[in-house]
């Protein structure tokens, strides 16, 4: 048991330090010459010089790894081109915000999808689970970019029930939960779904039956258990669409997330605090799937004792 | 069951070939050049003249419509060909040849896999001069992992198939082996993978457009047209709905095209 | 309980993990709406920009926003009324004693947010800091190069010293004075620190909202809190206004949709013509601009009145030059540039630009106009490139977000720009804007702009103290503006506010200051 979260642990730290080596050294696969188009047309030579000392271009492939490195390590992610200030002071200030979002969209997720997926697979072949499929296959298919303003024309302006945007006021979290969640839910169902579907038929659950234990009980205390495994992975691995879902989410609803602080720095192309987003993305990614390996070897015996 | 697939794979392949052929034939459903704004034309409702009416800079939505779907559909068409061509010849390699060709890609992927999302595709895109090629590129820097996998995998477990440790063992050579006999085994994965990827990209162009990071010419793609629809969404609410309609019915169709091959793939084998 | 048995009985966890799980989420999303103190709805006024506020120190809060922040915060020797005219505020009177000397005597009521009134010291300390040659010197430094000493008399009394007559400078004191400690010292990055001596302080500022809690308790007033929440996109604000979320917003929506906005019942519109000019702008670096005939062929080139009617709907008048018809300075004999394409293809063949291409079809040059995201100002932007496309001139825009173009402008990266002029009070704005010696970061020169006559009729004008010898000298500054085109003058936008209508006696102000909000009263229970 101990050597595979030591494993796990251990395959953690390599890969964050790529990741903080690649986020460093980012610029340099972008085609043609970043700095240009940074410093707009027009700009003068001098002015695209500083540029690329402020962005450390001007030093050696290593320094700059090595500089962006030890900046992690003391949570310094370098400073914002246009507004001067510290990046992790501009995330920080909005990360908070952007957690309740991603939270409140994954708690939603588990709330609404396993219920309808194992209906789904318990009603297997009747007109509830063809629906069920349907409007996932819909929720899969539409862009949240467009579900978002339709939610705010039905419920905000043609029923006025909720706010329009922003963060303020409890009802303000409604739509963009909705909305983010939306094709996170179309998913899950669907592996819940076929999850509970294969689990149904297998063998213990037909001892269990022909043991007279009633049809909720097979199904919590032994479906579930199973099909939690297959759940918690895809949660983990959707999580990167979450993370994209949230940038879109929040410039649309006004969201003022770490999500609209990327969005604003691709307008204003201010190199220093999508660099620092990316790489707070990849590690929460990172941490998130961590947790995710975690939380499956808690659930399921059968991989702690393999791993022994 | 053999009705059900039929009745999506129709619906799913009419749909879609309707918007092509539309978006193709763009300049037949329109008098309209494209991108022609008239200020004096703003705002205007649905009429005869415009048929969805006319946006904030007084073009034609209609028009826009169709010359931003030959945008859209084409570069998301081309970013699946590109990286599925890309991915798929490095995974038949890497399967293949193993040894350290394998070992650098698996690890290259396992370190692209560890940035989520398209948040690699967005940070490309936002650095370089915003064209068409540009957000082909971006896409495919993220898109040739998935079609790379699934190759290598398929090839890893057919070159242990008896035909292949023959042919090897009559002296075939491994480049011919490799083309005449395992690339056409791999040809129908490769074939639906496509076909599940393309709605990711095609979701993935419009979301990048959508953010500001398509190509910025007359005509505006899809993504670009709803980000201006949000901005008058009392006025002309066509605006903010239209574009996102076309999105969905073009990737709601692939999928169920997709969906009825797997189930008739799950089928057979 | 489970966290416990979670090392050893996983799988009986499963459940009551889940419900952890479930109450947590549910405490957090409740929680999420009732992190922000909310004051009461019936003394909180709720307005929305556009931009934030960059910065609350006064020394150094030049551009419109936060100016109006200042207004609230902040108090000033003189301060504007209504209709643009100046009225004293924290000075009780200001007198000339000679041509040179300046006395001002001080209120004794007003305070800082520390209790601590206001006094001379602080005025003096506020007046050296600028005129003088910090680290970090503030841009609005060479208004007060002729102020040469300040005198202090007595707490109340103090006396300004200049090296030459200097007609126009009580205009100039409505800078906000801050304490003496903290007006010498560097600018004040945090706004929750910089305190002001005027009616309300900053209680909350984030990255979406500004709260402003009034200072002393003052029953008579309905109004308390000031809460300005921070809205990006212009269709959010129109939204807001129309579910009663916002009691006003002004100026920045589409007049598209102020026709609409009428019919709403929990709404009410005011309009005002306001103290602002929108212009289009050179940069004289350039060497396709730098020729005259160029910017002439574009003035030519723009119909002004077809933008005015469809884009403003008619709520415009145009713009000869940035001070108004009504100003007592405005030229009288400047006429409104008409529209006429031919003569601007015309200039343009003169100018050495013909038409391109095998049949002349193929546009005679490429420009690059950059504006911000505010949706009318692109929309112009948009217009006026099918403008300048009628007469061969490939006009490409690039909209930007307001920090980045703001930066990019001063810096002198931009070809042509399109901005407005607003709150301008006299018309030593022209030196501000076009003096050779007002290039950024010490002025509003942004394009370059450089006539050694113009400079001449500058210098003159602001050391002249006879009003008819000034309006003569002003006079000819206008002209020679007129005919060398530093920018395209378009047209004057008239103000508008829309309200909620539980809100009384609002009064919009010239310059498009919200100084009205404060003494504004509330209709009970009228929220829908």
């Amino acid at each position: 048991m101990r050597t595979y979260l030591l494993k796990r642990l251990l395959y953690f730290i390599p890969i964050s330090f790529s990741v903080v080596v690649l986020v460093s050294v980012m610029i340099h696969f972008i085609p043609g010459d970043p700095v240009d188009h940074i410093a707009g047309d027009f700009a003068s030579e001098k002015d695209k010089n500083l540029i690329r000392q402020k962005l450390g271009l001007d030093q050696p492939l290593s320094k700059q790894i090595l500089n962006y490195t030890l900046g992690v390590v003391h949570g310094d992610l370098g400073r914002s081109l246009v507004l001067h200030r510290p990046v992790t002071e501009l995330i920080g200030e909005r990360a908070l915000p952007t957690l309740e979002l991603a939270f409140s969209a994954i708690l939603l997720t588990c709330l609404v999808s396993i219920p309808l997926g194992a209906l789904s697979a318990l009603k297997n072949g009747t007109l509830l689970d063809f629906l069920c499929m349907g409007t996932s296959l819909v929720g899969i298919s539409m862009p949240n970019f467009w579900l978002g303003p339709l939610l705010i024309l039905l419920f905000s302006i043609h029923l006025g029930w909720l706010p329009v945007a922003g963060r303020s006021g409890p009802g303000s979290i409604v739509l963009p939960t909705l909305a983010l969640s939306s094709s996170l839910v179309a998913v899950l169902v669907r592996v819940t779904r076929t999850s509970f579907l294969e689990h149904l038929h297998e063998d213990y659950v037909r001892t269990a039956r022909s043991k007279g234990v009633n049809e909720w009980g097979v199904f919590f205390k032994h479906v579930l258990k199973n099909a939690a495994i297959t759940i918690t992975t895809v949660i983990g691995l959707q999580f990167g669409a979450l993370v994209t879902g949230t940038i879109i989410t929040e410039k649309v609803f006004d969201w003022p997330g770490v999500g609209t602080l990327i969005a604003e720095a691709i307008d204003r192309r201010d190199y220093p605090v999508v660099q620092g987003c990316v790489f707070a993305f990849s590690l929460a990614f990172l941490l998130t799937n961590l947790i995710t390996d975690l939380v499956y070897f808690w659930i399921d015996p059968r991989i702690r004792v393999n791993a022994k | 069951m053999k009705t059900k697939h039929d009745v999506r794979l129709i619906v799913g392949a009419v749909i879609l070939l309707i918007i092509i052929g539309v978006a193709v034939f763009a300049p037949l459903w329109t008098h309209y050049p494209a991108g022609r704004m008239d200020i004096r034309q703003r705002l205007l409702p649905p009429s005869s003249e415009h048929w969805l009416g006319t946006d904030l800079k007084g073009i034609d939505i209609w028009t826009s419509l169709l010359y931003g779907a030959r945008i859209s559909l084409s570069i998301s068409f081309v970013t699946v060909l590109i990286s599925t061509v890309i991915g798929s010849s490095l995974g038949l390699l890497a399967g293949y040849y193993r040894g350290w060709v394998e070992q650098i890609l698996m690890r290259w992927i396992d370190i692209l896999l560890a940035f989520p999302g398209m948040i690699l595709s967005l940070t490309l895109a936002t650095f370089m001069v915003p064209t068409y090629f540009s957000l082909v590129l971006a896409i495919s820097l993220t898109a040739w992992i998935g079609p790379a996998r699934l190759v290598r995998g398929e090839i890893l477990s057919l070159r242990e198939r008896e035909y292949v440790v023959a042919a090897h063992a009559l002296g075939v050579s491994p480049v011919s082996l490799l083309f005449k006999h395992l690339f056409p085994s791999v040809l129908p994965i490769i074939f639906t993978q496509m076909t599940t990827s393309i709605s990711g990209i095609i979701l993935i162009e419009s979301g990048l457009s959508f953010l500001g990071l398509g190509p910025k010419g007359k005509i505006p793609t899809w993504g670009q047209l709803l980000s201006e629809g949000r901005t008058v969404i009392t006025e002309s609410p066509i605006l903010a709905i239209a574009p996102g309609l076309a999105i969905f019915l073009v990737v709601f169709s692939v999928n169920l095209i997709g969906d009825a091959l797997r189930d008739d793939a799950r089928g057979m084998s | 309980m489970c966290l416990i048995n979670v090392l050893f009985k996983p799988y009986r966890c499963k459940s009551s993990q889940l419900s952890i799980f479930v109450i947590l989420g549910i405490l957090i999303t409740i929680l999420s709406g009732c992190t922000q103190k909310s004051p009461p709805l019936e003394r909180t006024f709720r307005l929305a920009w556009e931009n934030a506020p960059k910065i609350a120190d006064p020394r150094y809060a030049i551009d419109a926003d936060s100016q109006y922040l200042g207004d609230f915060i902040h108090c000033s020797l003189i301060s504007f009324d209504p209709q643009g005219g100046s009225k004293n505020r924290l000075a009780s009177e200001i007198k000339w004693i000679d041509s040179k000397t300046l006395e001002i005597t001080l209120r004794t009521s007003m305070r800082f947010s520390n209790q601590r009134p206001v006094t001379a010291e602080d005025v003096k300390a506020n007046y050296e800091f600028l005129r003088g040659d910090p680290a970090d010197p503030t841009p609005i430094k060479s208004t007060f190069s002729p102020l040469t000493k300040i005198e202090v008399l007595s707490p109340e009394k103090l006396r300004f010293y200049f090296s030459e007559p200097n007609g126009d400078f009580v205009s100039n004191l409505s800078i906000g004075i801050l304490p003496k400690e903290q007006a010498e010292g560097p600018k004040i990055i945090d706004p929750k620190k910089v305190m002001g001596c005027g009616d309300f302080e900053v209680d909350q500022w984030t990255v979406s909202h500004i709260q402003l809690k009034r200072k002393w308790d003052a029953p008579q007033k309905d109004v308390q809190f000031i809460r300005i929440e921070l809205v990006k996109d212009e269709n959010t604000r129109l939204l807001k206004l129309r579910n009663s979320e916002l009691d006003l917003v002004q100026n920045s929506l589409n007049r598209d949709q102020l026709k609409k906005l009428q019919e709403y019942k929990n709404l009410k519109l005011l309009k005002s013509p306001g103290l602002n000019t929108a212009y289009l702008a050179f940069q004289f670096e350039d060497p396709i601009l730098k020729n005259r005939k160029v910017r002439q062929a574009i003035s030519y080139a723009i119909d002004r009145k077809k933008i005015m009617d469809h884009i403003f709907h008619g709520w415009a008048i145009p713009a000869a030059t940035i001070l108004l018809p009504a100003s007592p300075f405005y030229n009288q004999k400047l006429k409104w540039v008409d529209y006429h394409p031919e003569k601007a293809k015309r200039l343009l063949d003169e100018a050495g630009f013909p038409m391109k291409g095998p049949h002349q079809k193929e546009p005679r040059f490429a420009l690059k106009l950059k504006t911000t995201t505010n949706p009318t100002r692109l929309i112009v932007a948009h217009a006026l490139a099918e403008e300048l496309n009628q007469v061969g001139i490939d006009l490409q825009i690039e909209s930007m977000d307001w920090g980045k173009f703001k930066e990019d402008v001063d810096k002198g990266n931009a070809q042509m720009w399109n901005l407005n002029w607003v709150g301008f009070k006299g018309p030593d704005i022209y030196r501000y804007a076009f003096s050779s010696r007002s290039i950024p970061p010490h002025g509003a020169n942004r394009g370059r702009f450089s006539d050694p006559r113009l400079d001449q009729l500058l210098e003159s004008a602001k050391i002249e103290v006879n009003f008819e010898r000034r309006k003569k000298l002003y006079d000819q500054v206008q002209e020679l503006v007129d005919s060398e085109l530093p920018y395209i003058f378009l047209w004057h936008e008239e103000q508008f506010a829309v309200l909620n209508s539980r809100v009384n006696n609002y009064e919009i102000y010239m310059d498009g200051r919200l100084s009205s909000i404060a003494d504004v009263s509330f209709s009970p229970n009228q929220t829908k």
